[in-house]
């Protein structure tokens, strides 16, 4: 079995679809089995786990085995290497 | 951490049950709402040290007081209006069984505070992730707003006051409903005789364009105790206005401009009935007495249409309300 979402957050009506980035729609006051392409979906949109992503948080319940986490993703950089400038009478390497 | 865009960020909005005291969007009864813009900071004059020591440059900086400031502007969608109105200087009733009409009218409340429950005024958390990293406001309220029509939706943009800062230790994650917006086929205007209940019968088809604003003369409080932060947040003068441009079609209106004959105006921006009673949600805005400040008429030029420049304030009345703003939603404040 994979991750069950149950969804009751009570500023929102019962039955209200709300929807989650990366995750899709889900019915308020109910419980949905995530697939494993949801789930992917969410940790490559947010860089976190479901699990961890929904932890701490009033009226969401996250159950069953996890299959993906962040670290199922590849690694990307912002970094930027800056050349220096090149003096007058230095060629540029080939 | 890359750079980010605004449409990236989120907003949620959590009432307090302790004034002050931050509530984190992973909080029981936190909604995140849809804005535009925001521009809601931090605010802080820095004591700069101008000692006279043989130099004329600044020789110390030292913190000084803050409170947190600014503009949130979002579609008056009745799915989170309730919210925002719920935390300025208003008194409020809360009727019917969902969806609720929630009816704000103005109070004469000197300072702000908040209640576990009940349609009282409230204080909330405002969280604002901007680029990933959390920003917490607490104490945060209403210190006026102003709702206008901007190419046939209407908008609103409340101006903010909160009394401290937080890092939020965990962002939850925000959840999101289909807006719920009033569109250029939801508005009507009445115009009527001033009175605590005015018939609003007969729609006026004059009005090219609508703007209300209520502005609460809010300051944030800064008092001598151990923190910062400001201590309160105080409100003033009630200063209600209204602005449009109404086509010049005959004197009625000009006269009562000039004898300050009071005028009561309705706007009603309802989505699926003509009624607020009939309507599924929506935002109905009753100035109930009010005189027109200002009714320019001009001949502006060969081709332009002679319309009246008009703005108007609102009055209080014996035995009713100023002004009221009655907000149609799914939303249930408990």
């Amino acid at each position: 079995m994979g991750l069950e979402l149950t969804v009751d957050l009570e500023a929102y009506e019962p039955g209200a679809m709300l929807g989650f980035a990366g995750l899709g729609l889900f019915e308020n006051g109910a419980t949905t089995e995530l697939t494993d392409e949801q789930e992917l979906a969410f940790v490559q949109f947010t860089g976190m786990s479901v699990r961890d992503s929904f932890a701490d948080q009033e009226g969401i319940t996250v159950k069953g085995r996890s299959k993906y986490s962040p670290d199922d993703l590849p690694e990307i950089s912002d970094e930027v290497e800056i050349t220096p400038p090149l003096d007058e009478d230095q060629e540029v390497e080939e | 951490m890359p750079a980010g865009l605004g449409g990236g960020g989120w907003l949620a909005i959590t009432l307090e049950t302790t004034m002050g005291t931050y509530l984190p969007p992973t909080t029981a009864g936190t909604v995140w709402v849809p804005i535009l813009t925001d521009s809601f900071m931090y605010r802080e004059d820095k004591y700069f040290s101008p000692q006279i020591r043989q130099q004329t440059i600044v020789s110390d900086v030292k913190q000084s007081y803050y409170h947190i400031e600014g503009d949130i502007r979002m579609e008056a969608d009745p799915n989170f209006l309730p919210y925002f109105m719920h935390c300025s200087r208003h008194t409020i009733t809360k009727t019917g069984a969902g969806p609720y009409v929630y009816k704000y009218a103005p109070s004469s409340a000197g300072s702000a505070t908040t209640a576990a429950s009940g349609a009282v005024s409230r204080t909330a958390s405002i969280t604002i992730v901007r680029n990933n990293i959390g920003f917490g406001y607490a104490g945060c309220v209403a210190g006026g707003y102003e709702f206008t029509i901007d190419n046939g939706v209407l908008v609103v943009t409340f101006n903010m006051l909160g009394l401290s800062q937080v890092t939020p230790g965990g962002l939850g994650t925000p959840a999101w409903v289909d807006p719920n917006l009033l569109g250029a086929a939801a508005h009507t205007v009445f115009v009527d005789a001033a009175g605590v209940t005015p018939a609003f019968a007969t729609p006026d088809l004059n009005f090219n364009g609508y703007t209300f604003s209520s502005n609460f003369n809010a300051s944030a409080q800064n008092r001598l105790t151990p923190s910062r932060a400001a201590t309160y947040i105080a409100y003033g003068e009630t200063e209600a206005n209204y602005t449009t441009e109404l086509d010049f079609v005959d004197k009625t209106e000009y006269n009562n401009f000039e004898n300050a004959t009071t005028r009561a105006i309705r706007m009603a921006s309802l989505n699926g009935g003509s009624t607020l009673a009939a309507a599924t949600s929506g935002v109905q805005i009753d100035v109930n007495r009010s005189a027109y400040e200002t009714y320019d008429v001009a001949l502006g030029g060969m081709g332009d249409l002679i319309m009246a420049g008009v703005t108007g304030r609102a009055i209080g009345i014996a035995g009713g309300d100023a002004y009221a703003i009655s907000v149609k939603s799914a939303a249930s404040i408990a």
